[in-house]
């Protein structure tokens, strides 16, 4: 039994990578510019294969909503943590539902099958 | 003699007393997390195929979901339908396809598929892995050009 446990333990102790994103749900408030909501969303950047992460807004049927980040695409190195604030207008603050972030990768000669991670809060 | 007695008594019971303000910490943690535990490699076992079938030479991507909370969110994963790196192809007849995302827990039947998608149900907290499979063949009797051939799986955690 100990040297199954043993194995069990071998087998899993892969270098696992990890994107993480906080919080679950979301709330969208005034910001200082009229007409323009704020909420601020948090990446944990625990995969060693990629340093850019994509910000992406959504409807409930996955259509993009314009808005504003300090860069679409955010350079989080690995094992850092960044927080991120994104602005949307007031008038599409009733159709957004998701606030998603998308593991990006930089295009170069790969012979390996990339796993790219998206991770959506909700706006409640 | 008993009001020395009483009066170093009190002297050594007198304390100084404190006010403090205690804090009450805590840390909002993400509650889904999504682990590439093993990166694809496409084998190439025949001229005109590449696949990553662990028969075919290949290794089948594997990716984790750990979730804290169960029935919190969705876990989607998408196989991938094109190339997004490749040599120059001549031919448009490249297919490249997913051929099973068993899940390694009680999801294996709960599952919605669309398109190119299988959508898990989250209900369970814990870890979850996923493998998928990508079979990628190019027209018929067609070789694929020399080069590096990358495919992207994504796997989404979506909250409900």
């Amino acid at each position: 039994m100990k040297k199954i446990v043993f194995a069990m333990l071998v087998a899993f102790c892969g270098p696992a990578m990890a994107h993480e994103m906080s919080p679950t749900y979301l709330e969208f408030t005034p910001s200082y510019v009229n007409d323009v909501l704020k909420t601020t969303i948090e990446i944990f950047n625990r995969r060693e294969d990629v340093n850019y992460y994509e910000v992406e807004v959504f409807d409930k049927d996955r259509n993009l909503i314009p808005f504003v980040t300090p860069a679409k695409v955010v350079n989080i190195e690995y094992l850092e943590k960044k927080s991120i604030d994104v602005y949307i207008k007031r008038s599409d603050k009733d159709r957004t539902v998701y606030v998603c972030t998308l593991s990006r990768f930089i295009k170069e000669d790969k012979t390996k099958t990339n796993v790219s991670s998206r991770i959506c809060s909700k706006i409640k | 003699m008993f009001k020395k007695v009483l009066i170093l008594a009190t002297l050594l019971s007198a304390t100084m007393a404190h006010a403090d303000n205690p804090t009450i910490r805590g840390t909002v943690a993400s509650k889904c997390s999504v682990y590439t535990t093993t990166q694809g490699v496409f084998g190439n076992p025949s001229p005109d195929v590449l696949s990553t079938a662990p028969a075919a030479g290949g290794v089948q991507p594997i990716v984790r979901y750990d979730v804290a909370i169960g029935d919190y969110y969705y876990g989607k994963i998408t196989y991938p339908d094109s190339f997004t790196s490749s040599p120059t192809l001549t031919s448009s007849a490249v297919d490249v396809s997913q051929v099973s995302v068993p899940a390694m827990s009680a999801y294996t039947n709960n599952v919605v598929t669309y398109d190119n998608t299988f959508q898990y149900d989250l209900t369970e907290a814990g870890s979850t892995w996923f493998k998928v499979s990508a079979v990628a063949t190019y027209g018929y009797n067609q070789a694929f050009p020399a080069g590096s051939y990358v495919a992207s799986v994504v796997a989404e955690c979506i909250a409900k």
